[in-house]
């Protein structure tokens, strides 16, 4: 059986923002079964408020860009017309790299689903009075949940999680104790995750030959 | 504030000709270029305001349209991608999200009224002098 490896927000952003050649490579190891890559739900509607937080801020550049060419349009300043048509390249290249991103996080996402897993939110979490109980974020503690109750009603020999947000995830006890209690591995990167992947790989092709 | 704000074209600009009106989908039936059209006409007619040029886009049609008062079929229909291309030349080969659709739709538009520089914008030539002196305004 393959290992299981859960991940979380970043690591479709990493992905999207092409910043991770390490989370490339795990996808890849998740579509030739080496890994089985499980992403929660929550975390694709994390994906996407992520992405429209940062739109917002391209798009504040996008329309001053604007209002300097529109200025030029109007008053014919200073601003000469291949000025202007190189501010107005600025902004579009500014909106295609928000367009691309969005383009790899959809994929990204739809790679994890056909390929790894998608997982629901907690039952227990939300019972509870859907309130941190570990992490005082709530998306993280969701997040964190999810995970644990998961691996607990589908125990697998190999889990683990990684996640790039150690500052909410990281060295804290409780987080690390919620994980252990699980089984689960904790990875404070993506290239420390594909490590222990690959080595978990290696080691199970002698036996599968045998 | 802006007449057009609460009607819902993606953007709308006030030229001396009158407004133009850009709204994009990435994929608009007959059925919706007709409902977005008779929407814009009854605000312009709510609002005594004069529409130029209306510009519906998906990703694979511009339709070009006068005051839709006075006409319903676009004076032109241009191939989206073709257009578009010029400001990015991997057009077709991504995913395009509404929100791009609509920047590089600003391109096109700032392109008319760089009417000085040397490249002229794509698809002028199939449209009408004046919906050019519009865009160009």
């Amino acid at each position: 059986m393959s290992p299981r490896l859960y991940v979380e927000t970043n690591f479709v952003m990493s992905v999207a923002k092409g910043q991770d050649a390490d989370a490339e490579l795990l996808l890849a190891f998740a579509e030739s079964q080496r890994v089985e890559l499980c992403l929660p739900e929550v975390c694709v509607m994390e994906t996407f408020k992520v992405w429209e937080r940062e739109r917002r801020g391209t798009a504040s550049l996008t329309r001053r860009l604007q209002k300097h060419i529109d200025d030029y349009k109007r008053r014919q300043t200073a601003l000469g017309p291949s000025a202007a048509a190189i501010l107005d390249n600025a902004r579009v290249q500014a909106d295609k790299q928000m367009n691309s991103v969005r383009g790899r996080a959809a994929r990204c996402i739809q790679r994890i689903a056909t390929h790894g897993r998608l997982i629901a939110l907690s039952r227990r979490w939300a019972a509870d009075g859907a309130e941190p109980r570990v992490i005082p974020s709530e998306p993280d503690d969701m997040i964190l949940a999810s995970v644990v109750e998961h691996a607990r009603n589908e125990p697998e020999k190999h889990v683990g999680f990684a996640t790039k947000n150690t500052k909410d995830f990281g060295d804290k006890a409780a987080v690390l104790g919620e994980l252990a209690s699980a089984g689960i591995k904790p990875f404070r990167s993506i290239g420390s995750a594909l490590e222990w992947v690959t080595a978990l790989s290696d080691a199970a092709r002698p036996r599968e030959s045998q | 504030m802006s007449p057009w704000k609460d009607v819902g074209p993606d953007f709308a600009v006030e030229t001396p000709y009158g407004v133009i009106l850009v709204e994009v989908k990435r994929r608009l039936s007959n059925a919706d270029r007709s409902s977005i059209l008779e929407k814009l006409r009854q605000n312009a007619a709510d609002h005594g305001q004069q529409i130029a040029v209306t510009l519906l886009a998906d990703n694979e049609h511009i339709w070009v349209y006068r005051d839709p008062r006075m006409d319903a079929t676009p004076v032109a229909e241009l191939p989206t991608a073709a257009i578009l291309s010029e400001y990015d030349p991997d057009f077709s080969r991504e995913v395009v999200y509404e929100d791009y659709l609509l920047s590089l739709m600003q391109a096109w538009l700032n392109h008319f009224s760089l009417s000085t520089l040397a490249k002229q914008p794509p698809g002028k030539s199939a449209l009408p002098e004046d919906v050019v002196a519009a865009l160009a305004a």
